[in-house]
């Protein structure tokens, strides 16, 4: 497994930037629910590997201010080359 | 030799059969998905859906996860057992666009295309589809109500994975 976080971390860091989202278990996955958007493959394991992470941050938007709740996992400056 | 592709856009198609309770649906999906190399690992992010990223040693590792990923979200959402409409619903919802992920598929493909003499394998050896020769979506039909002559070989569709060009 590459580089991981706790999910109480990540929930942590969900509380701080997604108040009001909501969790649960299905067969296969956890499915966030926050601000009209479902997240539907967020792994169940814990720890869960920083690339599900910084793509469920994405995807809700959540940069900003997960990079200060996770400042070892997500980085602001999310381009990745110049073109 | 350009400057190294760290990036890639990517086109990928993807057709499975899932049963519900009391349904039997047919699901083609055709997305985009961005791929590169993170904390050792190859991981693949998808755009639309935009919902799932999948990992592996190799680039072909990371495709085989997402895949099943994707297939598995499927699964969960037939589980939850509120009938077809409601798990079409629910699959078209899940195809929904990551925005801040289109943008950075928009980046990657910028830059492959000014630097495409620095692809390496096995990105090489992809397929390269043009906008315009693909059609994204994705399709929810219910099989068991098709009738005989619907249901051909002519049907299936092999799953596929291509670079945008």
């Amino acid at each position: 497994m590459s580089a991981s976080t706790s999910l109480s971390q990540v929930l942590k860091m969900l509380d701080e930037c997604a108040p009001g989202y909501t969790i649960r278990l299905a067969t296969h996955s956890r499915v966030i629910q926050f601000g009209g958007k479902v997240y539907r493959r967020f792994p169940k394991h814990d720890p869960v590997e920083n690339g599900h992470i910084r793509k469920m941050v994405r995807f809700f938007g959540l940069t900003a201010c997960a990079s200060k709740s996770l400042p070892g996992v997500i980085k602001d400056d999310s381009t990745i080359q110049e073109t | 030799m350009g400057e190294a592709v760290r990036l890639y856009p990517l086109v990928f198609t993807l057709q499975d059969v899932v049963t519900g309770c009391g349904f039997l649906a047919g699901i083609v999906v055709t997305g985009k998905a961005v791929m590169e190399q993170e904390d050792g690992k190859w991981w693949m992010y998808g755009v639309c859906p935009g919902a799932i990223a999948g990992s592996g040693d190799t680039p072909n590792e990371a495709f085989i996860d997402f895949r099943n990923g994707y297939k598995e979200t499927l699964f969960d959402i037939a589980e939850e057992c509120k009938g077809f409409l409601q798990f079409r619903t629910a699959v078209k919802d899940f195809y929904a666009e990551d925005e801040q992920e289109a943008s950075r598929w928009d980046q990657g493909l910028s830059f492959l295309r000014k630097h495409e003499d620095s692809v390496t394998d096995p990105f090489k050896k992809l397929p390269r589809k043009k906008d315009g020769e693909y059609e994204l979506g994705i399709r929810v039909e219910r099989l068991e109500r098709k009738r005989e002559s619907q249901l051909k070989p002519a049907n299936n569709i092999p799953d596929s994975l291509a670079k945008a060009a």
